[in-house]
């Protein structure tokens, strides 16, 4: 580790620590699993470009900042980023603290969403045993585990297939740099569906350092939609960890359109036979936004399917960064992994980086990946032009269908239409950046 | 498919057809790598002294690097104390002048490798400039070559009568702070081949050289430097085999290619050294730094790879497209049986315009095999309309084996153009089936199928090394099904 990171390590943990208020006694397994992160953070650190995973994402001009816990503020100041029309099953967070008047939670037999803090005291056991990680391999989760104050707790029941998706809500307003730790706990019981929304919004300079998790059992189905509008000064570190169980089916969108600074890192076991993920992604970046999404797809059983499709848009001096890994374990065989990253650069100073990668420890499966990087077909732009349409109108459209391909596979049109209208809208007026974006809600 | 399997069995269990010593007197460093060590092989090749200073700087570097744990092999730590860094055949007062005066033993040797120097002098018209351990002991049709003005020679040789060149050119492609193993064979490099391609010269021969790693212990660190000037061009043979042995031995070879305004340079490998038991004991470690530099603009560089042995392969053999409209080439087969582990692939530094490279990577995996594609396309701000187009294909032969693919890709140019595509599959039943339903044997079905998955990369080998290439294969892979 350099100076400046381990110096930023050491500022923050004081910090952190120094600002860190429990709402309530806590029991000891988790002021046990608090103090266990604060020890592995203390060794691991931050990670820095000579770590491989880390190779293209620099995060030196971020340790500068001297981030604090985020304060608490009135909810009152969150509604211009929460729409009025409020659905069903929803729950808001406002600087990591879970906002009872902004939200509507759901508390029946079939599905249970409430408060992660309330979950604890409802079921210790159940989540001592899977909130505790003993492997805490990088610096982000380790603080997440060391200083989390909320998030979401999410249970629903076998066979439950609620019509209406699920909304969560995350905002963070900072005069000062301020960090969040939000939680998420998801488990999707046997045969059940759900489509579940996780929204990132805020104002100002902040650090949100998330972390989910998901559980699908047998035959379980989630679509999972991962929407990161973040304010233009931010900072956003996310890590999803999928296991999927027989026959289950994960589906999620990964957008990535705000930060300056966003990495989600998003890894899903597939850990039953026949279980499937399909992961789409799409990252636009304008000015000096730097979006990096890693993947992470396990093939541990027979039968197991993935697919992987990520795109992103670059314009100005941004940057994205792609890294897709599939695995196919020894025992895994009949699997099949499919894989596209397609990269379009709108700009001389853009960059695109992407690293497909294939690790394959049995022979019975059939695994592909391909990547492209380039700028959009002259051949189609000469198309347009010759057809009477102006080159800044014919740019946006084929710029607006690249994109499209990746809202296709959104099963929910409600949901697609509504991220249709957005990504057009941080198409053609990137410089309002994400604080713009309030969610849409019905 | 009993007796089928009982051929298998016995082509599985047959010992590697090249493993013998010979015995030779040798004239050796002692063990181990000091400042002494290098002094010592600087002296006995009567080096200038510039390249004694080069190799000291290289070593007082190479003691602030830490050995690399990034790539996907496995191998136990190497005891840089424990190996001999120079080994030559003891010379009778001189030089040899002509074949006749080379120790009849190393002739038996070549012999058994099926290099006969004479005949091979007249029926094959393949220079061959043939490197003993670490000396090379006899360079034909250098008449001929040097009636056009080329340069041929081994590297002290070319270090004590083109100083100038070696001056200019050496390590200006793979620096002594490159890397590693770069910087130790900087620091120790025993000897290699040296050649020089006046301007529009177009080479009349394939040249050629036979590596072989003898004395027991010896390292062998080859540095091979070719330079093809203007408008001149060039095709390079490389082959390899090595005696049977049951300690791993380290062979940490540079090779850098020059290639300026229109000049071509082809360098092929084909690659055998001893592999290591079934067990995966003994073998060679082959951790080799390849680069070419397309300096000029129209100069083309291309690489072309099969390789079958040694029990670690590590290398990655690359361009720079520095020149406008330069062009990078590489093909490779890779094929790891037993344990087996290979780490390979390329890297394309897309820096002058209108640059294209291609990158045709297949790589079979049987029994424990491990192996591994890892290559870099990287097309920097300048490199208007660069081009790249990268395809890796993997064949998995049986259910212990293992194949990854680890491209980077990094643009900063939006007219590039880059697309990579991989795919990981074994041979499909259907293939086999209808192969075996005309009457093959599943091994010869086998075998052809896995050379029409290769043919793509054997198409761009020289001839007799087609040849060579593809009979390999079939050894190297027989009694991974069944």
């Amino acid at each position: 580790m350099s100076t400046i990171h381990s110096e930023a390590a050491e500022r923050w943990l004081k910090d952190f620590q120094s600002d860190f208020s429990k709402s309530a006694p806590e029991s000891s397994w988790l002021q046990t699993s608090r103090r266990q992160a604060i020890a592995a953070f203390s060794t691991r650190g931050l990670p820095t470009t000579r770590m491989e995973s880390w190779k293209y994402t620099s995060l030196s001009p971020m340790l500068a900042t001297g981030f604090r816990l985020a304060p608490q503020v009135e909810d009152s100041a969150a509604l211009p980023y929460i729409e009025k029309s409020l659905p069903a099953n929803r729950m808001v967070f406002i600087n990591g603290r879970y906002a009872p008047g902004l939200s509507n939670l759901r508390d029946t037999e079939s599905l249970i969403l409430i408060p992660l803090t309330e979950a604890i005291s409802r079921y210790p056991q159940e989540l001592e045993q899977c909130m505790v990680n003993p492997h805490l391999d990088n610096g982000f989760s380790a603080l997440n585990e060391a200083f989390w104050q909320d998030g979401a707790y999410l249970r629903l029941a076998p066979h439950a297939k609620p019509d209406s998706p699920v909304y969560l809500t995350f905002v963070t307003l900072a005069d000062q740099p301020c960090v969040t730790h939000p939680r998420v706990m998801l488990f999707i019981g046997e045969n059940a569906a759900l489509t579940l929304v996780e929204n990132y919004v805020g104002k100002g300079p902040y650090l949100t350092n998330t972390q989910s998790a998901i559980h699908l059992e047998k035959e379980a189905r989630l679509d999972y939609l991962r929407l990161q509008c973040e304010s233009p000064a931010a900072h956003h570190i996310g890590e999803v960890s999928v296991i999927a169980e027989a026959g289950s089916s994960f589906q999620s969108h990964s957008i990535a359109l705000g930060g300056v600074l966003a990495r989600v890192s998003l890894s899903t076991r597939l850990n039953g036979n026949g279980a499937s993920c399909k992961l789409h992604g799409l990252m636009i970046g304008h000015g000096h936004q730097h979006q990096d999404e890693h993947t992470h797809i396990q093939h541990a059983k027979p039968d197991t399917s993935s697919e992987e499709h990520y795109r992103s848009i670059l314009d100005d001096a941004s940057r994205s960064v792609f890294c897709g890994r599939v695995t196919v374990e020894e025992g895994a065989s009949q699997s099949k992994a499919q894989q596209a990253s397609h990269n379009l650069l709108l700009s001389r100073e853009a960059e695109a980086d992407t690293l497909p990668q294939l690790e394959i420890f049995n022979d019975d499966v059939r695994c592909s990946h391909g990547a492209t990087v380039g700028q959009l077909d002259e051949t189609a732009l000469f198309y347009l032009k010759s057809r009477g349409i102006g080159q800044g109108e014919a740019i946006t459209m084929l710029t607006r269908a690249f994109a499209q391909v990746i809202l296709d596979s959104i099963i929910n049109p409600f949901l697609q239409e509504k991220l249709g209208a957005l990504i057009g809208d941080k198409l053609d007026k990137p410089q309002d950046g994400g604080a713009k974006h309030v969610f849409f809600h019905g | 498919m009993n007796t089928a399997a009982h051929e298998l069995d016995t082509l599985i269990n047959r010992d590697y057809e090249y493993g013998f010593e010979s015995d030779i007197d040798s004239d050796m460093a002692p063990k181990g790598l000091s400042e002494e060590t290098i002094r010592f092989i600087s002296e006995r090749k009567q080096e200038p002294g510039f390249l004694l200073e080069w190799r000291l700087k290289a070593y007082r570097h190479w003691l602030t690097l830490k050995s690399p744990n990034w790539s996907s092999v496995h191998y136990p730590p190497i005891n840089f104390q424990d190996i001999i860094y120079y080994s030559a055949p003891k010379l009778r007062d001189n030089a040899p002048k002509s074949l006749e005066e080379i120790d009849p033993e190393l002739l038996r040797t070549y012999d058994k490798l099926g290099i006969p120097l004479k005949e091979q002098e007249l029926l094959a018209g393949v220079a061959v400039d043939a490197v003993f351990d670490s000396v090379s002991v006899a360079t034909t049709f250098k008449d001929r070559l040097a009636r056009e003005g080329i340069v041929f020679c081994s590297f002290s040789e070319a270090a004590r009568l083109h100083p100038e060149l070696v001056k200019q050119y050496m390590g200006s492609v793979v620096s002594y702070m490159d890397n590693f193993y770069a910087a130790l064979n900087s620091a120790v490099f025993s000897d290699g081949t040296f050649c020089y391609i006046p301007p529009g010269v177009k080479c009349p021969m394939e040249l050629s050289t036979y590596f072989r790693i003898n004395a027991k212990n010896s390292g062998q660190f080859e540095r091979t430097l070719i330079i093809a000037d203007k408008g001149a061009s060039v095709s390079y043979l490389e082959g390899c085999t090595a005696p049977m042995r049951d300690e791993n031995q380290l062979h940490a070879a540079v090779v850098e290619l020059i290639a300026l305004e229109d000049a071509q340079i082809r360098y092929s490998t084909v690659q055998n050294w001893y592999p290591g038991d079934k067990d995966g004991k003994g073998g060679i470690f082959n951790f080799v730094t390849k680069r070419g530099d397309c300096r000029g603009s129209r100069s083309r560089i291309s690489w072309t790879q099969v390789e079958t042995g040694s029990a670690i392969t590590w290398k990655y053999p690359s361009v720079i497209l520095r020149g406008d409209d330069s062009v990078g080439e590489f093909y490779s087969v890779a094929l790891t049986n037993n344990c087996q582990q290979a780490d390979t692939g390329t890297k394309m530094l897309h820096i002058g315009r209108n640059t294209r490279s291609t990158i045709v990577s297949k790589g079979i995996s049987a029994g424990r095999g491990q192996n591994a594609y890892r290559g870099l396309v990287k097309v920097l701000k300048g490199a208007e309309n660069a081009r790249n187009y990268s395809q890796c294909d993997s064949l998995l032969l049986g259910n212990r084996c293992a194949a990854h693919t680890f491209p980077y890709i990094e643009v900063k140019n939006p007219t590039a153009k880059v697309e990579h595509e991989a795919t990981t599959s074994r041979i499909g039943e259907d293939q086999l089936f209808y192969c075996m339903q005309r009457g093959l044997s599943a091994e010869d079905a086998v075998s052809m199928i896995v050379n029409g998955f290769c043919r793509e990369v054997f198409k761009k080998l020289p001839m007799e090394f087609a040849v060579e290439a593809q009979k390999l294969l079939g050894v190297s892979l027989e009694g991974s099904i069944g």
